[in-house]
């Protein structure tokens, strides 16, 4: 069939995907129809793949399936034109094609190929890639292979990225636009619950907190994001529990949220928690009887302790640790008690806090000494 | 004349008029929160759409990226608030910030004992791919600042301070106000800064510089140079990018974390 030409198997801009239909004989591929032509791709090796203009199609019939025959449709064609691009076959006595349809879809496909050729759309939208067409002198490109045929090909994908991105643009633009009426509505619904204070039930308020969290909106009531108290944050709290137990024991009873959340995150590696989950998770912790607690020190920084974790009762033998060696700063107490920096240095401040330790801040670093103005006086 | 509104009758009726009143405001939220829940229901219909056909272009392009953030922020969304929100699940992107944020909690700890938590954005940037091997997928200097920006909640004094052209990215929770940043920016150009550069600079007196540049060495971030020609430098090893760069393997870096 010598209608048929070569082809790399992209749309073209402007041609839009109207209808797909696998199984189709040629040795078993996929028909596309597009509103410039039809292209069939073979099912297994994906580079063979070849298509025909829509405008050389002059008339199409359908032919019913029978015993042991499948549904065809029958495509007649108007002679090839002289400098067509190579193709399969360089001449053929026929002047049409059967496509057989292996898979059903036969009817589907007529419908819109029936509508495409009554459309005519290819006429109104210019192909980037000029095919002879019956209109004009429109010249042929030579397929050229080498470093021209590379060209093409990347300029090909350039285009298709362009307008992936263009279209992917507009999609998003149009998401947002349903995105932002959601936000209102929620705003709307927190306005109603404040003036109704009690009114609305707490099983209400879960569920909106919810809303609010599949769709990451701030609680407009409350101002923090979503808030703790969604259910998904106390299942959250009930599995920490369960993970960090051995964790924190081997660490002496205490770990910082940020070793938390590098734990969590790389033990599950994938669906990762947020640093807003994890925060929100282990507020609820205490509340729920669970074994462990979120503790906030002065400076911020926070932790995940055992509920049978005493820091202050660490502090004491802090204070042995300090007293036996003189003086230590953070990083030597670390080194010698093992435990991170951060934490080693939470530790001394709260000793110090309590009026075990004393400082020495200098240029050379902070330094901890027992208080001896409280001992020997 | 009729009286309207004594008597026992009266008080019965306007405790039923209230009654019903409550009860169709109640009905109200329920019905809006009905109305949201339907909508929300489509909305993800049209997320999950979205994501079939421009789940890649998420994954594969920073730009695209960027653009999706700021559009969430005009609209007041933020789909990196949870792992379990639509956006996340769907979108992926979730995972793409928070694994980001582990592997930037990563790379700083190793390096703090050189530079005492302070590090430039390039320098974080490189440590970072390092890091992600050479299959992963690329991220940008506006993923780090996302990922960095999410990670304070933790609590840990992630910072991010401008300086020059770029930021310097803090990971201890040193104080550090408005004077030490301004005296960092100066530093930006040569690594170093002088007492009397910040004096001719900032119009500073010498205490003032005097103090700022000890509270920089207490906390590490700076290393005294008494050897310098002229007066003592103060150098900054958060500003030595080359000197850092090809040292630290991913491994290290896996390490540092207790």
């Amino acid at each position: 069939m010598d209608r048929f030409t070569w082809t790399s198997g992209l749309l073209e801009i402007k041609d839009t995907l109207v209808i797909q239909q696998r199984g189709i004989k040629f040795d078993a591929g996929t028909l596309l129809l597009s509103t410039h032509r039809l292209i069939w791709r073979d099912q297994k090796n994906h580079e063979c793949c070849m298509a025909i203009l829509l405008s050389q199609i002059v008339f199409i019939e359908e032919q019913a399936a029978g015993i042991g025959k499948s549904a065809k449709i029958v495509v007649h064609l108007h002679p090839a034109p002289p400098n067509k691009e190579p193709g399969p076959f360089q001449s053929s006595k026929n002047s049409y094609i059967k496509l057989s349809f292996k898979e059903h879809g036969q009817i589907e496909f007529y419908r819109r190929l029936s509508e495409e050729m009554t459309q005519r759309r290819w006429e109104n939208m210019p192909v980037s890639q000029s095919l002879q067409t019956n209109r004009g002198p429109q010249p042929g490109r030579i397929r050229a292979v080498g470093i021209v045929g590379i060209e093409r090909k990347l300029e090909e994908k350039r285009k298709e990225t362009d307008k992936n991105i263009s279209e992917a643009f507009e999609d998003l633009s149009k998401l947002m636009i349903k995105a932002k009426e959601m936000v209102e509505l929620s705003k709307s619904i927190a306005n109603k619950i404040k003036d109704k204070q009690g009114d609305i039930t707490e099983d209400e308020t879960i569920r909106f907190k919810s809303y609010l969290l599949s769709m990451g909106i701030a609680n407009p009531v409350t101002r923090e994001t979503y808030g703790s108290g969604t259910q998904y944050h106390m299942q959250l709290a009930k599995q920490l529990a369960g993970i960090l137990q051995a964790p924190l024991e081997e660490r002496g009873g205490i770990m910082s949220l940020t070793e938390v959340y590098c734990l969590v995150n790389r033990a599950r590696g994938m669906e990762l928690l947020s640093p807003e989950d994890l925060v929100n998770a282990c507020k609820m912790l205490e509340a729920l009887k669970l074994p462990l607690r979120l503790r906030v020190f002065d400076s911020g920084v926070m932790v995940i302790e055992l509920q049978s974790h005493k820091e202050e009762e660490m502090v004491a033998s802090a204070l042995e640790t300090v007293s036996e060696k003189g003086s230590l700063t953070s990083e030597e107490f670390a080194k010698l008690v093992g435990m991170s920096v951060l934490l080693a240095k939470e530790r001394l401040l709260l000793a110090e806090k309590m009026g075990h330790l004393c400082r020495d801040d200098s240029v050379e670093g902070l330094r901890f000494y027992p208080n001896l103005f409280m001992t020997q006086s | 004349m009729h009286r309207r509104g004594v008597g026992a009758g009266a008080i019965a009726k306007k405790k039923l008029a209230e009654a019903k009143y409550k009860e169709r405001g109640t009905v109200l939220a329920e019905d809006q929160l009905t109305q949201m829940s339907k909508q929300l229901d489509m909305f993800k219909t049209n997320l999950e759409e979205f994501a079939s056909k421009h789940k890649q272009e998420i994954r594969k392009n920073p730009e695209f990226r960027v653009q999706f953030q700021d559009m969430c922020a005009t609209i007041g969304v933020d789909p990196l608030a949870s792992g379990k929100g639509f956006w996340s699940e769907m979108l992926g992107v979730g995972d793409f910030y928070y694994e980001l944020g582990v592997q930037i909690i990563e790379v700083c700890l190793a390096l703090k004992h050189r530079n005492g938590g302070l590090i430039t954005l390039e320098e974080l940037h490189q440590q970072v791919l390092k890091g992600r091997g050479k299959f992963a997928q690329d991220v940008s200097q506006d993923d780090l600042i996302r990922a960095i920006k999410k990670l304070k909640a933790l609590g840990t004094g992630f910072g991010i301070i401008p300086v020059g052209g770029t930021y310097l990215i803090q990971s201890v929770p040193a104080e550090l106000n408005m004077d030490h940043t301004v005296v960092l920016q100066l530093a930006e150009k040569n690594g170093y800064v002088t007492v009397s550069e910040i004096k001719t600079s900032l119009k500073w007196e010498t205490e003032r510089a005097r103090q700022v540049l000890e509270h920089l060495l207490k906390e590490g971030l700076a290393w005294l140079d008494l050897q310098a020609p002229g007066e003592a430098h103060y150098w900054l090893p958060a500003l030595f990018t080359d000197l850092y760069s090809q040292e630290i393997t991913a491994e290290e870096a896996r390490e540092a974390l207790p």
